[in-house]
């Protein structure tokens, strides 16, 4: 006689029994790998050698986290025509202020939209002291309180939630920019501290923090400059905002939009060409 | 190659901590783990995070990569873990999660990444005669194409229960549900796992 529960009970052990990490993983080179990362890291302990040790991974990592919708000012002139080249309104100016992503890209019931706001905090050596003390927060207030800056609203977004805060802190090294915490919202709603390092600052350097939101219908609007050039990017188009040719510290933005979500990346340190191509590895060609 | 002398401080302090059900860094100890800790820690753990993030994602390169990336992050943060909330296996597999999470969000469309001729070129598990080899190469063909036709927080689950080996117990306190809840949708879960196995008929269930 059939029994279903034994069915699920044999399929159960069947995948019990699956062991990927045997057939399918390459554990010797995992292991190199990361004994070499451990080997990294303990020559990067002392802090001033850490930066200057950054690698170009590390940075393109940095560069990772500044996904967002933006929800910031526009600079209304230069829109229209960004967004008719790109054909986000089909050409109809009065719908590129009021750009719905619903309507333009229906995305699919669960999905979200990553709005990203932007906040810059002085610090100083005694307030970094007080940074280090909490690695949790337990509420949004309390994630107010601690990073001791008024959080930007997101605006133009429903059901909003903070998912994660992270923070950066710039030396006068190679690299000015390098990841130093980030805190990530867990499904419980607890708040955790991912990485370990703690903003090194001194009196004259300087913290960024980034807060990603979470949450549903934004209107969009593109963050540019005068200064417009589009970037084609595996088929898409992106809008590569600030001067070229490109220098660090000019180049201040990159945004195309893929499956209904529109992606800004900030360079920081590397080549026009580095900062392409890791621009590059997250579009999916023929997606728009 | 070996695992750079895991074994010489007879698995060390954490080692021994990890005996019995504890399996916590006492409060006076903590003080962060040591390099042969970590690769202790790594020894035992790496295989089921694997398999968790192989199941998650169906890509055994960036499973590869991730792995390291938790147990890199499971270092950095040490010295902050908190044992009153959960033992060393929970509070490992939560980083994972977070580090999965953080990956599909940059990599949104998540697919198999293991083609026939990726299978082909699998190495042949260790002790094994090359039919059963065959077989269970086409096995984790069948069962990564049927991984994706569940849902994420389906597979999410699936992941936790089958690739970390967690009970559904543990499981409702690492996702927040309860454990009827987690229970139900594991039920669901395998029951559309079992419909696409079947309709591939190309695992033996």
């Amino acid at each position: 006689m059939y029994n279903i529960e034994q069915d699920y009970t044999d399929l159960g052990k069947k995948l019990e029994s699956m062991d990927f990490y045997s057939v399918l993983a390459d554990r010797e080179s995992m292991l190199k790998n990361f004994i070499n990362r451990l080997d990294q890291r303990e020559q990067r302990s002392k802090p001033v050698e850490r930066r200057r040790s950054m690698r170009p991974a590390a940075i393109a990592a940095m560069i990772t986290v500044i996904t967002l919708l933006t929800g910031f000012t526009v600079f209304a002139d230069g829109i229209n025509g960004l967004l008719k080249q790109l054909n986000f309104t089909g050409g109809t100016a009065n719908k590129v202020e009021q750009l719905e992503l619903g309507e333009e890209y229906p995305p699919d019931a669960d999905t979200k939209i990553l709005l990203e706001g932007f906040e810059y905090a002085e610090e100083s050596e005694g307030k970094s002291e007080s940074f280090m003390e909490k690695h949790k927060f337990a509420s949004l207030e309390e994630a107010k309180d601690i990073l001791r800056f008024t959080m930007p609203e997101p605006k133009g977004l429903n059901n909003w939630e903070l998912v994660s805060v992270k923070a950066f802190s710039n030396g006068k090294e190679i690299y000015p920019y390098a990841v130093e915490l980030i805190y990530d919202k867990l499904e419980n709603g607890d708040w955790q501290e991912i990485t370990g390092a703690v903003p090194q600052s001194d009196a004259s350097s300087s913290v960024f923090v980034y807060m990603h939101y979470l949450g549903e219908n934004a209107n969009v609007k593109i963050d540019t400059t005068k200064d417009i050039h589009i970037v084609p990017l595996n088929g898409i188009e992106a809008v590569l905002t600030g001067p070229l040719p490109y220098e660090r510290g000019k180049a201040y933005g990159l945004t195309w939009v893929q499956d209904g979500i529109a992606i800004k990346i900030f360079p920081s340190a590397c080549t026009y060409d580095d900062f392409i191509s890791f621009a590059e590895a997250f579009v999916s060609a023929g997606s728009e | 190659m070996s695992m750079e002398s895991v074994s010489g401080r007879q698995f060390c302090r954490f080692a021994e901590n990890m005996e019995g059900s504890g399996t916590v860094l006492s409060e006076a100890e903590n003080t962060g783990l040591s390099r042969e800790e970590i690769l202790y820690l790594y020894s035992e753990y790496a295989g089921s995070v694997y398999n968790f993030f192989y199941y998650s994602t169906g890509d055994r390169e960036a499973s590869m990569d991730l792995v390291n990336d938790v147990f890199v992050k499971v270092l950095d943060k040490s010295p902050t873990f908190d044992h009153r909330k959960g033992n060393i296996k929970v509070w490992l597999f939560t980083v994972a999660r977070n580090t999965l999470r953080d990956y599909l969000r940059f990599r949104r469309r998540v697919k198999p990444c293991l083609s026939i001729d990726d299978a082909l070129e699998l190495p042949a598990p260790e002790h094994s005669d090359p039919e059963a080899a065959a077989a269970l190469k086409a096995d984790i063909m069948s069962l990564t194409q049927a991984l994706e036709a569940l849902n994420k927080r389906e597979r999410s689950l699936i992941a936790l229960k089958y690739g970390a080996g967690f009970r559904n117990k543990d499981m409702a306190r690492l996702t927040g549900m309860s454990e009827k809840h987690v229970g139900v949708i594991l039920c669901r879960a395998l029951s559309k796992l079992r419909k696409h196995l079947m309709m591939g008929d190309e695992i033996d269930v």
